[in-house]
């Protein structure tokens, strides 16, 4: 997996929140992004997940244009800002109904992601009555499940206690190794670099060294 | 209660949807204003031409208390204004509560501001966002046609004039009509404060603003739709807040106990039921 | 793929929502029951399912006053009050972006939105049709499918009383099309004032008059013509349909437009 941004500059009501980007990132790496709060990193990654259009400039996702020969990437994982899921359906049926739009993953599969972000797969619980933690791990199994080929994760140690911060450390190595492209934000700077093969710091928009 | 009250109304008139609701009632007042100002010329150069040919043709003009958006009644604007005042009414304010428990800023007050105030505050805010709306727009139609048409005091006998002397105040529209505009569109005003109050109460089984805004609606649209089946009219508010009333038998006693029920249910489940559900 | 994500959530999950509407239902069926015996009516079960979409004939008539038409007006508002509540309900929170995002396509997912309404607005009638039925069961009413309740006023066409269906449909779609604009609040007022206004004037550019069956040709002399109205309804299906997939291709999704909905 290729992913290539060109140029890419986003204005939102006259404020440019992405100015002129370009970098290459490719699979089996796992890219940081560190920046401020507000400095631009989840409008980044909305912009790379295909949520929002580039004012100028292009998104390449080996060798389609998003926006145009693609909506979306096409094996694509996200976690962006807070997850949030059906509040009355508990954690396996919410997991099911979102791999029911694309990879289609049998139960096995789906119980195996719930125990590798430490949730019991078994648990009856709907997601309402889930704690911040568990909604956090809960968003980070349905970004990871099918081993998509990009990953993309805003903040997913947000809550999470130490064993699930491990679980998630272990499960990006994985797909690390089976070549997966993955890019986290993080505000724990320490995290972040430990997971992080490169990390691209962005500020007011643009990556700056 | 003072600093609570400050904050949610500073709120309230910082808000595009005050403004927006504004302006949709200002445009229906607006779109009546010109169609009667173009009927009013129309009848006129009518009867220059054919007025003194027609035996028994009765010239009468158009008036304040026959063309206002509140008395009006063969046009479009004052059918549509008075059918989505439950919509207009609570699009203001109804949909903040909603918005503060979603985005966590609801407990971000409530453990700076003392409980009973906050909720209190939410729910006087959200009727006078309903009071104000309806007086604007209401007064608005008034003042507008007042600066064009004549204050003629009402004349039965022409047929120009809805309201019947056996209706609500009938007596006191044809000797003092600018009273009885008055005080029904202080009955009008209320109505709307309570109609936002009620989404309020809505709004405590809902994160949706969509819901919190259009519940309160669907309910009195199901209301008078019940009433008018069983030809109880007299008790829908969307059909007792028209001046004009259109139905027989409205009376102030069951427009004010319906205000208070409604209040009080809306107070009952917004002040006491929900203000219990946040503890920290 | 998206469909079956609509079919569940948008459609068996809101499916108590039909409990209301079975009430309207009821509620217009008791008082034409009363209705008929008041006044000593021979009605059949057909009678009841169209008075449901009868409205008022074209206004002004001579000599007549203006009476709101609140059952058709309340049937058909319910209809798009649920129309308007699911599609964009979660789509700026992290689990919509995600169905939006897995599902692949942004035109994939618009579609599957026309799609659940129009499986919605063929419940939405059935239902009104099972309801009514079986009221008449129970009330002893004739099961037959001839009509007192409209006078027609040319041959019979069973092709005009498809009209009220296909209406809501193509009502759905165009505010579908307005919320991709604004918030689904504005979308379902505007739905609502124009539905309001088609109360009182008749003109298939008011084409919410098509789902009023007396406001149509085949049942009232000033009324819509049947190929007009289906005419009406097709260019306002693929100008919304068109104008909304264009418009939500280059829509950004973002978390702000959120609290909106």
């Amino acid at each position: 997996m290729i992913l290539e941004l060109q140029n890419v500059t986003k204005t939102i009501k006259g404020v440019t929140v992405l100015d002129n980007i370009s970098l290459t990132m490719q699979g089996g790496n796992v890219y940081g992004f560190q920046g401020k709060n507000g400095s631009g990193k989840t409008m980044l990654m909305r912009l790379i997940c295909g949520l929002i259009k580039p004012t100028s400039g292009q998104v390449i996702i080996n060798d389609e244009v998003l926006g145009k020969d693609i909506s979306f990437p096409r094996s694509v994982g996200v976690l962006i800002e807070n997850p949030s899921f059906l509040p009355e359906y508990t954690a396996f049926k919410n997991l099911k109904l979102l791999s029911d739009l694309r990879d289609r993953l049998s139960d096995d599969e789906l119980k195996a992601v719930l125990y590798d972000v430490g949730l019991d797969p078994e648990d009856k619980r709907k997601y309402r009555s889930f704690s911040l933690g568990m909604k956090q791990k809960l968003g980070v199994a349905a970004a990871v499940m099918g081993e998509p080929e990009l990953v993309i994760l805003d903040e997913p140690i947000n809550a999470v206690d130490d064993a699930g911060v491990e679980n998630i450390r272990h499960i990006l190595s994985k797909l690390k190794d089976s070549g997966s492209l993955i890019i986290v934000a993080c505000h724990d700077r320490e995290e972040l670099e430990l997971i992080s093969d490169e990390i691209l710091k962005i500020d007011a928009g643009r990556i700056v060294p | 209660m003072k600093e609570a009250l400050r904050l949610e109304l500073r709120r309230l008139f910082s808000s595009k949807e005050l403004y927006i609701a504004i302006t949709i009632g200002l445009a229906l007042v607006v779109w009546l204003f010109v169609h009667e100002v173009l009927e009013s010329v129309r009848f006129a150069e009518e009867y220059a031409l054919y007025g003194d040919k027609i035996s028994g043709y009765l010239y009468y003009p158009k008036t304040v208390f026959n063309s206002s958006i509140e008395l009006e009644y063969d046009a479009l604007p004052p059918i549509l204004l008075y059918l989505l005042f439950p919509i207009i009414a609570a699009f203001p304010y109804a949909a903040n509560y909603c918005r503060d428990k979603k985005s966590g800023y609801l407990k971000n007050l409530l453990v700076r501001i003392d409980r009973r105030d906050c909720f209190m505050a939410k729910y006087i805010v959200s009727f006078l966002s309903g009071f104000f709306v309806s007086g604007v727009i209401l007064l608005a139609s008034l003042g507008l046609t007042m600066l064009v048409f004549p204050m003629l005091i009402p004349e039965a006998v022409t047929q120009n004039y809805y309201v019947r002397s056996g209706n609500m105040w009938g007596e006191l529209f044809y000797t003092m009509p600018m009273l009885y505009t008055l005080l029904y569109i202080l009955i009008d005003m209320l109505w709307c404060g309570c109609m936002a109050s009620f989404a309020m109460l809505i709004s405590m089984f809902t994160r949706s603003a969509f819901l919190a805004v259009t519940g309160s609606f669907i309910v009195f649209e199901v209301l008078d739709y019940v009433l008018s089946l069983f030809s109880l009219s007299q008790f829908s508010p969307i059909t007792f807040l028209r001046p004009i009333q259109t139905a027989d038998g409205i009376r102030l006693g069951i427009i004010l106990i319906e205000f208070a029920i409604f209040m009080a249910a809306s107070f009952i489940g917004f002040y006491f039921l929900e203000r219990k559900k946040y503890v920290f | 793929m998206y469909f079956k994500y609509d079919l569940k959530v948008g459609f068996l999950r809101d499916l108590p929502k039909f409990l209301i509407l079975a009430f309207i239902v009821l509620i217009a069926n008791i008082s034409l029951f009363r209705y008929a015996e008041l006044f000593s009516l021979n009605l059949g079960s057909l009678d009841y399912i169209l008075y449901l979409t009868k409205s008022i004939a074209p206004f002004p008539q001579s000599g007549e006053e203006f009476r709101f038409p609140v059952v058709w007006y309340l049937i058909h508002l319910y209809l798009m009050w649920i129309v308007g509540r699911y599609p964009f309900s979660s789509v700026y929170d992290n689990h919509g972006a995600g169905v939006l995002i897995y599902g692949g396509s942004r035109s994939r997912w618009y579609l599957s939105k026309v799609a659940w309404i129009a499986l919605t607005v063929l419940a939405y009638y059935l239902t009104m049709i099972i309801i009514s039925l079986a009221f008449c069961l129970v009330a002893g009413v004739p099961i037959s499918w001839e009509t007192n309740i409209l006078e027609l006023t040319e041959e019979f066409s069973s092709v005009a009383l498809f009209l009220p269906i296909v209406t809501s449909f193509v009502t759905g779609v165009f505010q579908l099309f307005l919320m991709t604009l604004t918030t689904p609040i504005i979308s379902f007022f505007l739905v609502a004032a124009i539905s309001a206004a088609s109360t009182y004037v008749t003109s298939p550019l008011l084409f919410t008059n098509c789902s009023q069956l007396l406001k149509l040709s085949a049942f009232s002399e000033d009324g819509i013509g049947t190929g007009e109205g289906y005419l009406t309804l097709l260019i306002v299906f693929a100008l919304s349909l068109a104008a909304g997939l264009i418009i939500f291709n280059r829509r950004d999704i973002l978390k702000s437009q959120r609290d909106e909905e």
